[in-house]
């Protein structure tokens, strides 16, 4: 094979490679697009249709009005689960970001022990801290509460932004703060002025990471809800199921209404947030 | 500008003595700098000044103040780093500005100051740059900059040139040091390079394990160091220290250097080498003190040429006296001479030190 031929082939491949891992991951969320836009005649079909005869809203208009036989209100666990991942979020940055300043910045005795503690947090699954937190929340009786939900999801949101932010901190040289102490800065002034711009790219990789794990999550908020008001939207998404019933086009309604802030989210920062992240990783 | 003085300061990491004891009295306008080898104690020194770090004894005072528990900000000093440390996400402009800012000074004699120190340092152009944007000798302006146009009482200087190429480096030292003369500066300046130290200072501080082990002129430390260790730091080439055992009695003592007997006819020579502690002493001579002269010369000692190092106008030569290799220098015109040859070298005992062995004290004429 010349050159060019071997060029052609490597193309040939690497365009298959990756056109298979875009249908693997698009395919789904076309489906579920697709199936949201049926009528419930259409959705059983087989063969099954992936454009829509009759695109529908019905689904959306459903789904976003409250039920009254299932007692599903899509709208409720929407402001919910904003609610709670924004809340969790926020209060992670700002107990990581002192926190994270602390581990990379300062000597104190017990220091690799702290540190070892906030890490080991994410060698175990997440579903083995359920009971006990379930246990914990009842005794301080935060069940069914937006406190519970959230202080819940700080267990595993807090260790991570931790971890970013660190990195992110033990990558500013130590002589900025200096510089900026001797030119008339506290030393929290020195961490406000100077530090925490330049954090800006880690607290945003942080922030978005605490802010897909809480509005994703299903375990806990299904453990510490108890009344359908109090419910997140992967929550909620269950209760299309029923015992004799199965609601296909309203699942699938949900599900991409769910979907989308997400889904915006990562297009608005995508480019900063890798770059964040591989700021982080390597040091200058 | 202002005084400084650094009364008997100590600090302590767990059981090592970082600085042990340092005095030194530094004068308005004056230029001195601390040298020694890494871990001397010279950096953690410049930064109690600074403040950065807590001293665990002694006193710090910058004009008549006692400046010992003030945060860095009160202590009225700028400092430069070795990295430079701008403010990555300020413009050159607002890191010049910065200082001015934070001490709340009025915009428009900001700008004033920053158009000054702009133009000291010929950086008026990159003004509206960010710090990645510039090269290194550009950063290392205006960190000076940032530096100058506080007016301090005292510029503080941290290893400033060591990240720059060896070229920049030499051209920035006469800058820094113009730079002072023309502010009237007090500067105290932290090297690891004794040419640095020997070309900028009217005085250097010369430190090992935490201890200032000289503190004179350039010309003191370089001709009359007081112990083997500043013997050795100082110069380039350094001191030629040759061990040797006295021999003889008083006033016409020998010296003996392994196979190689000398009798020092100088009084001078004869007086240090009576203070000897004990019959182990090591010599000490400058590479411009030893010259070639021609064999069979009375007094001279016969050896071989081992390496030969023309640099120019300096040819080095190096050839063992006593099975110690020493560098000796010779600025003669079109000089040559081959490794191996035999050579014969006259010692100016005018420029001759005995130290102690034992102690490491030079001893006194």
């Amino acid at each position: 094979m010349s050159r060019k031929q071997r060029k052609i082939v490597h193309a040939i491949v690497v365009y298959a490679l990756v056109g298979f891992l875009c249908v693997f991951a698009i395919a789904p969320m076309a489906w579920m697009l697709s199936t949201s836009l049926k009528t419930s005649a259409e959705q059983f079909l087989t063969p099954p249709r992936w454009i829509p005869q009759e695109p529908t809203l019905e689904n959306y208009i459903r789904v976003l009005r409250p039920n009254r036989l299932s007692g599903t209100n899509f709208t409720v666990y929407f402001i919910n689960s904003l609610f709670v991942s924004l809340a969790t979020t926020i209060l992670a940055l700002i107990v990581a970001l002192p926190a994270a300043y602390a581990f990379s910045r300062f000597e104190f005795p017990g220091k690799n022990v702290a540190y070892f503690a906030v890490l080991g947090r994410n060698m175990f699954p997440l579903i083995v801290f359920l009971i006990p937190i379930f246990t914990l929340m009842r005794v301080l009786g935060w069940i069914n509460t937006y406190t519970g939900l959230i202080v819940a999801y700080l267990t595993f949101a807090l260790p991570l932004a931790i971890w970013l932010l660190k990195g992110f901190f033990d990558g500013i040289p130590n002589e900025l703060e200096k510089a900026a102490r001797i030119d008339g800065s506290s030393r929290f002034g020195a961490f406000l002025r100077i530090i925490v711009p330049l954090t800006a790219a880690g607290m945003t990789a942080a922030g978005v990471n605490a802010f897909i794990q809480a509005w994703n999550e299903y375990g806990f908020a299904r453990q510490l809800t108890e009344s359908s008001n109090m419910r997140t939207i992967p929550v909620g998404l269950a209760y299309f199921f029923t015992e004799n019933t199965a609601d296909w086009g309203g699942l699938m309604a949900s599900a991409f209404l769910f979907s989308v802030p997400v889904v915006l989210m990562f297009m608005i920062i995508q480019r900063f947030f890798i770059a964040a992240l591989t700021q982080g990783a390597v040091k200058q | 500008m202002a005084e400084v003085n650094l009364i008997n300061i100590q600090k302590f990491y767990g059981d090592v003595r970082a600085v042990d004891g340092v005095s030194l009295n530094i004068h308005d306008k004056e230029f001195v700098t601390l040298v020694g080898p890494s871990g001397c104690g010279k950096t953690t020194t410049l930064h109690i000044v600074a403040g950065l770090i807590e001293l665990d004894g002694g006193e710090i005072r910058i004009g008549d103040r006692d400046v010992s528990e003030l945060d860095p900000k009160d202590r009225d000093i700028a400092m430069v780093f070795q990295n430079y440390a701008l403010y990555p996400h300020k413009s050159v402009r607002d890191n010049l500005e910065f200082p001015l800012r934070m001490r709340r000074v009025d915009k428009a004699v900001r700008d004033q100051k920053i158009n000054q120190a702009a133009r000291i340092l010929s950086i008026e152009p990159l003004l509206a740059r960010k710090p990645r944007q510039l090269s290194g000798g550009q950063q290392q302006r205006v960190a000076l900059g940032r530096a100058i146009v506080r007016d301090p009482a005292v510029f503080l200087m941290d290893e400033p040139l060591s990240n720059l190429d060896a070229k920049l480096r030499v051209q920035m030292r006469t800058e820094i040091k113009h730079l002072q003369q023309e502010l009237q500066a007090t500067m105290i300046y932290v090297t690891h390079d004794q040419m640095e130290a020997m070309t900028m200072s009217d005085r250097i501080a010369i430190m090992d394990r935490g201890k200032v082990q000289q503190y004179g002129t350039p010309n003191e430390v370089y001709n009359k160091p007081t112990n083997l260790f500043v013997a050795g730091f100082i110069g380039s080439p350094p001191m030629n220290l040759i061990p040797a055992t006295r021999v003889g009695s008083p006033g016409a003592y020998s010296l003996q250097m392994n196979a190689v007997s000398y009798a020092p006819k100088s009084p001078r020579v004869q007086s240090m080498l009576s203070k000897a502690s004990s019959a182990d002493v090591v010599i000490g001579i400058r590479h411009g003190a030893i010259s070639i002269v021609p064999a069979g010369t009375p007094g001279s000692i016969a050896t071989h040429v081992y390496t030969v190092e023309p640099t120019g106008d300096i040819t080095y030569v190096q050839a063992t006296i006593g099975d110690k290799l020493c560098t000796l220098s010779t600025n003669e015109h079109g000089f040559h001479i081959n490794a191996g040859e035999a050579l014969s070298l006259q010692l100016n005992e005018d420029r001759l030190y005995v130290f102690d062995a034992k102690s490491g004290v030079m001893l006194a004429e």
